[in-house]
């Protein structure tokens, strides 16, 4: 392993770049529509989603998450990475891990590279543990990677769940630095509960199934999802989450510029920003585009709200997730003047 | 007696009425969930918003959309009620 240049007393984990991907077929809610029973209405009213992004063939997770790596250093301007996080829920196989590949194909083969599993929360996941590599002086950059092939879970004839997931992957480059410098990763919250394992989940293809003494069933093979369990949960975590690492960050309510919450549902983002005193317009909105990208969903707002000039420089932010485990998560920056495509 | 903090029917009509986007005069203790068109989402974003607006925890397991608005307004007090004990 490289032994990084870390300055001593720099240990803070600052974003310093940032890329995202969209596959580039996109797939409109008219078009689901004509092949399932649903309407570009229902699946609107229900959960603001007008299109999503779909992988083409030959094109696994590994591929969109080295082009939004590759983005998000160039965004960076480093070419010197020394450890490679991914969080995705649809890995390229269940064994190896997709990181180390992925590191391949940047030109990092040799860094430590793994893969974080926490569903739509991973990103969070993976953001506090490269912090903590960075923190510990294993790392001076690294490289964290949000990346999903959903739509490769879905069963086709799923109209409720099925309807809402896209593509994508979004990335930031994390350098270290000082806690006051903008773009400092400070407290991030974090927590789970097992008990929830069956709210998200695609049960088939692991030690479960292959010990299970009951056959498991066809649609084992798919993702499945309680909705309305899930949006309960989802509303509570994120808030009790953000406003404990609006505590930390000693921030009001008030003086937030911008929520960057997980994309899972237009509505649960408004029953989130009601229930902190936030006005909705402080919302990023980006699921309208892009459906929910699960893992990806929090760096593909924070790269398209860069991109439109929503997310500014100095621009006081929460990004919070709750996803499959359950998982939850919620961290206050700063964001910095970054330069993102 | 009648304890000031009571939440009033009133309030929770306030927040349906929001939540719903359907006029006020639509709903009434008698008014079927059914008929003003509440989606098991919506039903959710009542009930959180209550949970602010009362300052309580409510159970949300066996809400469903049968019944009336009453019903909603009896399991808002319930939760209040549990929340001063």
């Amino acid at each position: 392993m490289r032994i990084p240049e870390v300055r001593g007393g720099l240990r803070s984990a600052v974003i310093c770049g940032a890329g995202a991907w969209l596959p580039p077929r996109i797939v409109t809610n008219d078009e689901l529509a004509a092949r399932m029973d649903t309407s570009d209405e229902w699946i609107r009213t229900r959960t603001g989603i007008r299109a999503r992004h779909i992988v083409s063939p030959g094109m696994p997770t590994s591929h969109l998450a080295a082009e939004a790596g590759a983005r998000a250093m160039e965004s960076a301007g480093v070419t010197e990475i020394d450890a490679l996080v991914l969080a995705t829920t649809t890995p390229d196989r269940p064994c190896p891990a997709t990181a180390p590949l992925v590191a391949h194909k940047l030109g990092l083969t040799g860094r430590p590279a793994f893969d974080i599993s926490a569903v739509c929360t991973g990103f969070l996941y993976a953001l506090s543990v490269a912090a903590g590599l960075i923190a510990s002086g294993a790392a001076a950059h690294v490289l964290v990677i949000g990346a999903e092939a959903f739509s490769t879970i879905i069963d086709p004839r799923d109209r409720t769940s099925g309807v809402l997931f896209g593509d994508g992957a979004g990335a930031v480059v994390l350098r270290a630095g000082e806690p006051q410098e903008p773009g400092a990763i400070g407290w991030v919250e974090l927590g789970s509960d097992g008990s929830l394992a069956d709210l998200i989940t695609v049960r088939a293809g692991g030690s479960e199934q292959r010990t299970a003494v009951v056959p498991q069933q066809p649609a084992d093979a798919y993702f499945s999802m309680i909705g309305k369990e899930v949006f309960t949960h989802a509303v509570k975590h994120m808030t009790q989450a953000s406003l404990t690492a609006l505590n930390h960050a000693g921030w009001r309510s008030g003086e937030v510029d911008l929520i960057i919450a997980h994309q899972a549902n237009l509505r649960i983002l408004h029953a989130v920003s009601e229930r902190m005193d936030i006005p909705r317009n402080r919302l990023v909105v980006h699921l309208d585009q892009v459906g929910n990208t699960a893992a990806a969903s929090i760096p593909l707002a924070l790269a398209h709200a860069q991109s439109t000039g929503e997310l500014f420089t100095g621009a006081r932010i929460i990004l919070t997730a709750f996803g499959g485990g359950a998982t939850w998560g919620a961290t206050a920056l700063t964001w910095p003047a970054i330069k993102v495509e | 007696m009648t304890n000031t903090l009571q939440p009033t029917f009133e309030q929770l009509a306030v927040i349906m009425e929001d939540k719903l986007q359907v006029p006020r005069d639509r709903i009434t203790p008698e008014t079927a969930l059914k008929d003003i068109e509440i989606d098991s989402l919506a039903m959710i974003e009542i009930m959180l918003a209550a949970e602010k607006q009362f300052d309580v925890e409510i159970p949300m397991e066996d809400i469903d959309t049968d019944g009336n608005v009453e019903d909603l307004f009896q399991i808002v007090l319930a939760a209040v009620d549990a929340d001063r004990k």
